[in-house]
């Protein structure tokens, strides 16, 4: 997403939280694509990312009333989808220890080889990127990723997570152009 | 802008089902204000129906302005805070007595409506400089909800001590919020 569609977005979140109805659909429109994008590189299949980025958006949207209007409505939107697409690979991770296991599993999920080589590939461009973060940002997505937040204020954590996605996005879109 | 193809209608329908119901939830964290006052009304006023009546209202009011947003909307925590004077001055001040000014006599708790009702009138004629835009809607909104919670405080004065409560937060109001659009 590019600054003035990130600007866009900001001003369409600030007129929903006012009640402005008319903005929804724009933002959706805007919203929508980005976040399946930023589920697609968390999860390992597109139906994870699929489910994890309407779960996401539906929750945007409930709670855009009571946005803070200093936040930066791009950064907590990808902070709500990091979320779901934690929640989505817990319990995909969990059918498959209790289902098939192997080829004829990803064959289940509906995941071809070509689409299991995509997402090794996706997972090396994102550890690429994560190892340009600092210690403490990647230290911060690592406790998001395997539930377990240090023993900080539950405050403290939700800005160094804002910091280290917002970092984590500045990062990727550098050195893949894109979001 | 990116467009929405067909694919994605049921999906904005139920984003659309799910921003309504996060109003809602919205316009309810009104409740957190106006339940304690009511409640203090139910307990502490002799007319319970007047405080049942005002109180639904104001319920009604604040939740469903809060819910449909806008300058109205905004006004309704200023308004419910506005409110807090009227409400408590008239129940705290109700075993006081009379005071007479200028040789005029009136129960304390009457005084305690209309000075309330003055304090209201000014919170909310402050508050409403912050609106650049919608600032009458904002005004007929917090007058309306302010006074209401007055109501339920200066129930127990009467009939002159509402009508007084209600001057006073129109009288004190407008007047500082015209002439702060005029500075500002």
């Amino acid at each position: 997403m590019d600054r003035a569609a990130r600007a866009e977005l900001q001003q369409l979140f600030e007129r929903l939280a006012a009640g402005d109805r008319s903005a929804l659909e724009p933002a959706f429109g805007l919203l929508r694509p980005a976040l399946r994008r930023f589920a697609r590189h968390l999860t390992p299949s597109d139906a994870e990312a699929e489910d994890a980025a309407q779960n996401a958006l539906l929750k945007i949207f409930a709670r855009s009333s009571e946005l803070d209007l200093e936040r930066d409505a791009l950064t907590w939107a990808l902070g709500v989808t990091a979320y779901e697409c934690k929640t989505a690979r817990k319990r995909g991770q969990r059918q498959r220890e209790s289902g098939e296991t192997g080829l004829a599993a990803m064959e289940a999920r509906g995941a071809s080889p070509e689409q299991a080589a995509i997402a090794r590939e996706l997972e090396a461009a994102a550890s690429e990127v994560l190892g340009t973060l600092r210690p403490i940002d990647i230290e911060t997505l690592r406790a998001l990723m395997h539930d377990a937040r240090p023993d900080v204020p539950a405050a403290t954590f939700r800005k160094r997570l804002e910091r280290a996605l917002h970092r984590l996005q500045v990062a990727w879109r550098s050195r893949h152009g894109h979001d | 802008m990116a467009t929405i193809d067909s694919t994605d209608d049921a999906l904005l329908a139920r984003a659309r089902g799910a921003y309504e119901r996060g109003r809602l939830v919205y316009g309810m964290h009104a409740l957190w204000l106006a339940a304690p006052m009511i409640a203090l009304s139910l307990t502490m006023a002799p007319e319970r129906g007047l405080s049942f009546g005002a109180g639904g209202l104001l319920v009604a009011l604040a939740v469903g302005l809060r819910y449909r947003g806008g300058a109205m909307g905004r006004a309704v925590i200023p308004a419910l805070l506005a409110g807090l004077p009227p409400l408590l001055m008239p129940l705290l001040m109700r075993a006081g007595g009379h005071c007479c000014i200028a040789g005029a006599c009136w129960p304390v708790c009457m005084i305690g409506c209309i000075v309330g009702g003055a304090s209201a009138g000014l919170m909310i004629g402050f508050s409403s400089v912050l609106e650049r835009e919608g600032r009458g809607s904002f005004l007929i909104a917090a007058t309306t909800i302010a006074g209401l919670s007055g109501v339920l405080g200066c129930a127990i004065v009467g009939a002159a001590g509402m009508a007084g409560m209600l001057l006073a937060v129109i009288a004190a109001s407008w007047p500082v919020a015209m002439l702060s659009r005029a500075r500002s």
